[in-house]
């Protein structure tokens, strides 16, 4: 199975596409690869999270880069980039405040407003993880065949 | 107020249950092995929260 799975992985010469998709939809990397049920996990886990954090009124506010701006924020910043890891749902977030979509109807005085924000870093943080995870499963340590057919797995 | 605070001790909840379950999946081949391995993850992390919790309250008489 696992040299099934090797095989597959060499019809794409370059991991990039891949990461790219995994990044941009949670759990695509997974499904790309025949691994249907670990990404539509990865998917429902992930985007769901991210769901619940729009219905608490949260969205994903862009941080301020200026270091020499008085609206410089170190968490805002790493927040920001922690958001950013759910890709497209991310984007729309950006898109529908900077295009006043209208869809997404945020409430930044709303009280829960950072838990929403935890939501949405939680789910983007969390998609990080299953790009590298991508990555090491058909592309790095994990697709070499020595350690695919040793024993594996102690937490 | 007491839905504020239901609200942020059921997110720790759901949240702690995300994180270890997305590392689950990602290690494990089995559901077997994947529940196992989010139950020990969670409820270590319940307990370091809980701890932290009485020590915070034990620190704010």
């Amino acid at each position: 199975m696992r040299l099934l799975m090797i095989q597959k992985a060499r019809k794409f010469p370059s991991a990039f596409p891949l990461l790219v998709g995994s990044w941009f939809v949670p759990g695509l990397g997974f499904i790309a690869r025949r691994d249907y049920w670990r990404g539509a996990a990865v998917f429902i886990l992930l985007n769901g999270t991210f769901l619940l954090g729009l219905l608490l009124h949260g969205t994903v506010l862009p941080a301020e880069f200026n270091y020499f701006s008085p609206s410089f924020n170190v968490v805002n910043l790493l927040t920001f980039i922690g958001q950013m890891g759910n890709g497209a749902a991310s984007l729309f977030c950006l898109a529908s405040a900077k295009w006043k979509l209208g869809i997404i109807r945020p409430v930044e005085t709303d009280p829960w407003f950072d838990l929403a924000a935890l939501y949405l870093l939680v789910s983007g943080c969390m998609n990080y993880f299953c790009v590298c995870n991508v990555y090491d499963r058909y592309f790095g340590r994990q697709s070499e065949p020595s350690e695919a057919a040793g024993g594996r797995k102690q937490c | 107020m007491t839905l504020n605070g239901l609200l942020h001790i059921g997110s720790c909840l759901y949240l702690g249950l995300v994180v270890t379950l997305v590392l689950g999946i990602l290690e494990f081949d089995q559901w077997k092995g994947i529940w196992r391995s989010t139950a020990r993850r969670w409820l270590k992390l319940m307990g370091a929260l809980v701890l932290i919790g009485l020590v915070a309250q034990l620190l704010s008489f």
